[in-house]
């Protein structure tokens, strides 16, 4: 019996040993399944092959607490996203406070219209802002969108009152897209 | 309607009465005009006078360019003439059949964003630009229907679109010499053949990703076109630029900032005032080398005075809007130059505003008039300025001789004619972290841009403005090339009377409104007037209205697709009749709530306009329809 069980142990091992010597392969992915991630959030809505999208990941540092939004705003005035957007009005770009997305509302999404720009007027600040930040800005960017908890919100600022403060925001489920 | 905008007496005006003094023009029925005259000349400035107006613009001053002398029925600039008058001699449509205008053509310039262009009329064609992409179109007078005859698509840069402060607007093409002359967001200057819309030149004058745009309409002077830049939200060092019409090579640049020499001042230069005098002010009354982020852009409207060749424009805020990071005059920025269009060389300037504290950018246009005080005619340049005064420039020195208010104001006390020094108010200077409330005017001013029109029928002055105050607070701000220099969160809301805006008359010999027309909204559209005595003007939620250029009246009104942000245009066909033409579709700073879909719930939407535009959406959708209209014939 011993011996039968040894055997078998031998033959497990053998068995692993041999998965472990086995030849790594690519396969190419079907259409339509691409692997997403931080590098592929892409711009347009449209998939040959009707994969669903499955979103864009963050990150794992990726946080949305009070830190992090607060962080967020003090990148979003010093950056001179104020300049644009205003306090999520917008401006000379687009609304951030409304349920409207042109470029996706996910935090990969809004990263890359960050770090990358848009061609219709977005400025690239990847090479103006540190990631740290520019991911803080990302969840900032989101609490402005009413798209996390309020719980996590500040209250009130203590500067000229501009919008409702954000842990007052309604809910919204946010679009993608926007006609000219 | 017609009812939200009613007819208001300025005061102790007595409508007409100034008409006795002011040449040419048929004065309404006043029992007491003599005693009206003896109590205007004790009031008036103590110069035993008589004043009167007379009407000098290009119509009789022929320039040298053939197509800029004008027939009097073409419009071929946004300013119908080298004064700036938008005054149309046409009498077909007058203020007894006004009532009966209708559509007579639509087009639509296929760009849902501000439409600020006035349309321009050469002859038998119509020619348009929209907002970016910039599509300039030929219409076809001499056909049914107005058809395009061609169009001419610039392929501005789409990036530019996320450079221009007050949305994605085009002041007008201007047309001189059989060519067509116009710019585009990414900075380019074009030229094309009136003909059939070929090409001549294009050329690159600046660099559209440091925030650097054009919006302004050119002008030709000579055998030049002048041109400058928009950006000062965006730290961009303001120009003005004369590029020879035949090629586009620049002949001549003039900085706003900078040394002397890049500022085009030499021994031709003779400001009025003390404050102006010196050498390299443009970089002396700066910190370090903040002139070069220094602001003083050139996007509003040049006047030309053949007589004198000396071309006169304002020149734009000073960057950024929070003044604490410049301390010092900020020169050449919020002033007024007169320049030789030939050479550049300057010949006075006038800081309107020293230190800009509010983004009261100098560029509203200069109407170009004589007037007669003391026996002695003064040529004047008459500017109703951001700040609220009316001012009246001897056009030949740069001696300020009035600024008065015409809208409220309560940051300046007016103007120390001594010095020329705007007085501004201690309470109402900013100051980092503080928020400075109740401050008259508004950013956007007493009257931004949209320009005034002037009748030397009447003598007075047609001017569409704001009545707004504003919440400031200066805030820190750092220069990143590319994104708004800017430093202050303001908010607007209506000043005294609860109207965001009117639309008045001005009677510049009397130094007083002659009437004024409240509006909900403020007025974002030029004016234009006729000798037929209609003065037309456009709203944010689409009307485009005919009111009496004697008294104001509402004549006739049509309800357009979109808000009326733009500049009307009045010309004669080529079939003989009077036409007048606006574009409709609301943007610019005003209407970019709409046209770019902000989000009113915050405030400071649009660099301080959500909450004055809060409900502006409920009145007014986007649009970019070329609106015509003549008598039924």
């Amino acid at each position: 019996m011993a011996r039968l069980i040894i055997a078998l142990l031998a033959l497990v091992c053998i068995g692993l040993g041999l998965s472990l010597l086995r030849i790594e392969r690519d396969y190419r992915p079907p259409p339509g399944t691409l692997q997403t991630g931080a590098q592929s959030a892409s711009v347009s809505e449209l998939h040959p092959g009707g994969s669903t999208r499955e979103g864009a990941f963050a990150p794992p540092h990726y946080r949305e607490t009070a830190a992090t939004i607060s962080d967020g705003e003090s990148a979003y005035e010093n950056f001179n996203c104020s300049g644009c957007h205003h306090h999520g009005g917008g401006g000379i770009g687009p609304a951030l406070m409304d349920d409207t997305w042109m470029y996706g509302s996910s935090p990969n999404e809004i990263y890359k219209s960050i770090a990358e720009g848009r061609p219709n007027g977005m400025p690239a600040f990847h090479d103006k802002i540190p990631e740290t930040a520019l991911w803080n800005l990302v969840a900032y960017v989101r609490a402005l969108g009413a798209l996390v908890p309020s719980v996590k919100l500040p209250a009130r600022d203590d500067h000229l009152q501009s919008a409702p403060p954000l842990s007052l925001q309604d809910p919204v489920q946010p679009v993608t897209g926007r006609a000219p | 309607m017609g009812n939200r905008a009613q007819l208001r007496q300025q005061g102790e005006v007595r409508h007409g009465s100034s008409a006795t003094i002011v040449m040419g023009t048929a004065g309404m029925q006043d029992d007491n005009r003599w005693a009206a005259m003896l109590a205007l000349a004790r009031e008036q400035f103590a110069i035993g006078f008589l004043v009167f107006l007379i009407f000098t613009s290009s119509a009789g001053s022929a320039s040298v360019d053939a197509d800029t002398s004008l027939a009097a029925g073409d419009w071929p600039m946004p300013g119908k003439d080298y004064a700036n008058t938008r005054f149309s001699p046409l009498q077909e449509i007058t203020s007894q059949n006004v009532r009966l205008l209708q559509v007579a053509f639509t087009f639509s310039t296929a760009a849902p964003r501000g439409q600020e262009s006035a349309p321009i009329v050469v002859g038998d064609t119509l020619f348009v630009v929209g907002a970016y992409p910039n599509i300039l179109y030929a219409l076809d007078l001499s056909k049914p229907g107005a058809p395009l005859k061609w169009r001419y698509e610039p392929k501005p840069a789409a990036g530019a679109q996320g450079e221009a402060c007050c949305d994605h607007v085009n002041r007008g093409p201007t047309a001189s010499g059989g060519r067509v002359f116009f710019t585009t967001l990414d900075d380019q200057a074009v030229a094309v053949d009136a003909k059939d819309g070929k090409k001549i030149w294009q050329v690159s004058l600046g660099d559209y990703r440091k925030g650097e745009t054009l919006t302004m309409a050119p002008l030709v002077v000579h055998d030049k076109v002048l041109v400058g830049n928009s950006g000062g939200e965006f730290g961009v060092r303001g120009w003005l630029a004369a590029l020879d019409v035949r090629t586009g090579r620049q002949v001549w640049r003039a900085y706003s900032t900078g040394p002397d020499r890049e500022v085009l001042i030499g021994d031709a230069y003779h400001p009025f005032y003390a404050m102006d005098q010196g050498s390299d002010l443009g970089v002396k009354s700066w910190p370090g080398d903040a002139w070069q982020q220094g602001g003083g852009t050139v996007w509003g409207w040049i006047s030309y005075d053949p007589e004198e060749n000396l071309i006169f424009y304002g020149t734009g805020n000073p960057s950024p809007w929070n003044e604490t990071i410049r301390p010092g005059d900020n020169k050449f920025s919020n002033g007024i130059f007169a320049r030789d269009p030939d050479s550049g060389s300057a010949h006075w300037f006038y800081q309107v505003d020293p230190h800009d504290l509010f983004d009261h950018d100098s560029v509203n246009e200069l109407v170009l008039v004589n007037l007669a005080m003391g026996g002695r005619e003064r040529k004047v340049a008459v500017r109703p300025d951001r700040n609220g005064l009316m001012y009246v420039i001897d056009r030949t020195t740069g001696e300020v001789l009035f600024a008065d208010p015409f809208a409220p104001t309560n940051s300046n006390s007016g103007v120390d004619l001594k010095s020329g020094r705007l007085q501004y108010v201690e309470d109402k200077k900013p100051a980092v972290g503080k928020v400075i409330r109740n401050v008259c005017p508004s950013a956007p001013g007493a009257k931004d841009w949209n320009p005034s029109a002037y009748s030397p029928n009447t003598g007075w002055l047609y001017v569409p403005h704001n009545n707004l105050c504003m919440d400031w607070e200066s805030r820190p701000t750092s220069y990143i090339a590319g994104t708004p220099y800017v430093g202050a969160q303001v908010k607007y809301f209506p000043a005294s009377g609860g109207m965001g805006g009117e639309f008045m008359a001005w009677d510049i010999a009397h130094r007083r409104k002659a009437w004024a027309l409240a509006e909900p909204w403020p007025v974002w559209s030029g004016a234009a007037v006729s000798a037929g005595g209609v003065v037309f003007y456009g709203t944010l939620d689409g009307w485009f209205k005919a009111v009496d250029a004697a008294n104001g009246k509402l004549l006739w009104q049509f309800k357009t697709g979109s808000g009326i942000v733009g500049q009307p245009t009045i010309y004669r066909g080529p079939d003989g009749h009077e036409y007048v033409a606006i574009l409709s579709g609301i943007g610019g700073w005003a209407g970019a709530v709409v046209s770019n879909d902000l989000d009113t719930r915050d405030a400071t939407a649009a660099n301080g306009w959500g909450e004055m535009m809060r409900n502006l959406k409920r009145e007014a959708t986007k649009g970019s329809m070329l609106y015509v209209f003549s008598l039924p014939h």
